[in-house]
């Protein structure tokens, strides 16, 4: 079953002076299934922040559709299966308890008595923000808060999460926290969950499946190490000598030497559908001989490929 | 159950909305320690300015001020306060519907606050050297007024939470908006000691009924040249004015809503 529909999506902006109008989103189509987990990717200005207030009815589209589980954007239904958590935008009273605001923001869901105080006991649980319950808003830190935030976007048991930057100014032990508790919700809830990021270490530890968009307009549709293309197969290899006398290896045309600056750290870039690892490690072995300290072996990031694809983008 | 479930959670949401706007202490005692002040200034400016006609004595007057301004100083502000407190644009996107949501909470604000400030009152107009019983009959008179007025004034707030559905700012709208019910409504100094033709002009707008008249009622127990069935009827109006502009206006802001701040 299809959670999220988008059919010909537009949003157009109305520019001073009568100027012709700035699109947003044009003609943006995807649909999204049920428990899947899809990070929803593009540079500042592609349209992701317009895309997902057209999937939950904050925004009017100027044209095209949307649905929530099968349910037009915007409508009672689609809203009462809907979870929304904003990374810049709070949906917490902050100077009410968190209690307080759970308790509200429930039944503004319909969720009330005994299955309003189980729901609010089972997620405070999960998201380990029991002994917040009494604190006001306003005296959480951002991490804190954050939870609080995805807790009562959650409140309902919607069975899609729409989520725009969660992690956004946390650092990383709250990201990594925040990160582990979405997923055991997700995997126990088996809900639909879009997210956008541009902190992609985000993306890589919860989604599969990523939707790349720019100017308002899909650029690509498919998993994650489907748009790494031709970097997929690309690794970056770290030798770490003892012997600072040692050179780097350059006689192997498939294995680039990096210059490091630093004698002891080595760097080498390979391609495992050119060379195999095996023989790779292995002609780095007879190079090094004992002087071989440590080897470590990094995927190229999303971040880079990204980096890669965005760096010549016209910005409009 | 006393009530159906729909009606338990706008109390529920009236009442939350109402602490609050209380949370915030150091505003809440300015309010109070400014609100005798208030009362003592207009009070006096009425005596050396229109003291002469004796349409009031200085006591009635104190009372006259104390209540207008409690009606005042809950009027209109919360729309912009309600906008603040919680991300607006997240709030349109939730199954129950979002007029009825905001006129509750607004309600809540506009009626906690009065009945808080009207608590007040009752020592201030003793302390002023009013009668034990005249103060006591302000206030219970007073009283009966609070919901049905809570009622319109919460209707004129949801005009500018609508407003900020599709304006980013509307301070600019509020300001001069309040103003005009200063200055129309009496808030002042009270419609019947203007001269023709302002009285009979102010009398006849909808500030009068929501500030003068309710006020003059408080004090002298009736109606200034208007009786109970046509100070209703005239609300009936404006009630019905007042729905139909904040449905219009909610449903047009509503498709113009550009959530600003990405």
């Amino acid at each position: 079953m299809k959670s999220i529909i988008a059919k010909d999506l537009t949003k157009t902006y109305p520019k001073p002076k009568k100027e012709e109008a700035f699109y947003a989103v044009k003609n943006l189509n995807f649909d999204i299934h049920e428990g899947e987990v899809v990070a929803f990717l593009g540079p500042n200005g592609a349209g992701k922040s317009t895309t997902i207030k057209m999937l939950c009815g904050i925004l009017t589209p100027t044209s095209g559709s949307s649905e929530i589980v099968g349910k037009k954007s915007g409508t009672k239904e689609a809203n009462l299966k809907l979870g929304l958590v904003f990374g810049t935008r709070s949906q917490l009273y902050m100077h009410m308890t968190i209690y307080e605001n759970l308790d509200l923001i429930s039944e503004i869901y319909y969720v009330t008595g005994e299955e309003k105080k189980k729901r609010i006991q089972y997620l405070t649980e999960l998201f380990q923000i029991g002994h917040h319950l009494k604190s006001r808003a306003r005296t959480l830190s951002l991490g804190e808060r954050m939870r609080c935030e995805i807790v009562a976007a959650l409140i309902h048991k919607p069975r899609v999460l729409l989520a725009d930057e969660p992690t956004i100014g946390l650092d990383v032990v709250a990201k990594n926290k925040l990160r582990e508790v979405i997923k055991s919700w997700q995997i126990e809830e088996k809900a639909t969950l879009l997210l956008t990021s541009h902190d992609l270490s985000d993306v890589e530890a919860l989604c599969h499946r990523c939707i790349l968009i720019d100017h308002g307009q899909k650029q690509y549709d498919g998993t994650l190490s489907g748009l790494k293309g031709n970097l997929a197969g690309v690794r970056r290899i770290q030798i770490i000598t003892a012997d600072k006398d040692k050179s780097l290896m350059n006689d192997v045309t498939l294995i680039k030497p990096i210059q490091t600056g630093n004698e002891y750290i080595h760097k080498y870039e390979m391609d495992t559908q050119h060379i195999p690892m095996a023989e790779t490690i292995s002609k780095l072995s007879r190079h090094y001989g004992e002087s071989l300290q440590d080897l470590q072996i990094f995927e190229v990031s999303l971040e880079e490929v990204l980096g890669a694809r965005f760096a010549k983008r016209e910005i409009k | 159950m006393i009530f159906s479930p729909s009606i338990n959670f706008h109390l529920k949401n009236a009442l939350f909305s109402f602490k609050e706007s209380w949370t915030n202490l150091a505003n809440s005692i300015v309010g109070f320690m400014l609100f005798p002040v208030f009362m003592f200034v207009l009070s006096k400016m009425w005596q050396k300015f229109n003291g002469y006609m004796g349409n009031y004595t200085y006591k009635e007057m104190l009372a006259y001020i104390g209540v207008t301004e409690i009606l005042f100083m809950t009027f209109l502000r919360t729309g912009n306060v309600q906008a603040a407190s919680s991300d607006f644009s997240i709030s349109l996107a939730r199954p129950r519907s979002w007029l009825a949501t905001q006129y509750s909470a607004l309600y809540g604000k506009t009626l906690g606050s009065r009945l808080v400030l009207t608590t007040l009152l009752l020592p201030l107009l003793i302390l002023f050297g009013l009668e034990f019983h005249f103060s006591l009959n302000v206030i219970f008179r007073l009283l009966l007024f609070l919901i049905p007025l809570g009622i319109f004034q919460a209707l004129y707030s949801l005009i500018f939470s609508c407003a900020h559905v599709r304006f980013e700012v509307t301070n600019y709208l509020t300001l001069p908006f309040g103003k005009l019910f200063l200055i129309f409504g009496g808030v002042f100094a009270p419609i019947s000691d203007f001269s023709e033709p302002a009285r009979n002009l102010l009398l006849k707008l909808p500030p009068s009924d929501l500030f003068f008249q309710p006020a003059y009622y408080t004090i002298k127990g009736t109606f200034y040249h208007l009786t109970f069935a046509q100070w209703a009827s005239r609300l009936t109006i404006q009630l019905i004015i007042l729905l139909i502009i904040n449905i219009w206006f909610f449903k047009s802001s509503r498709r113009h809503h550009q959530s600003f701040g990405g």
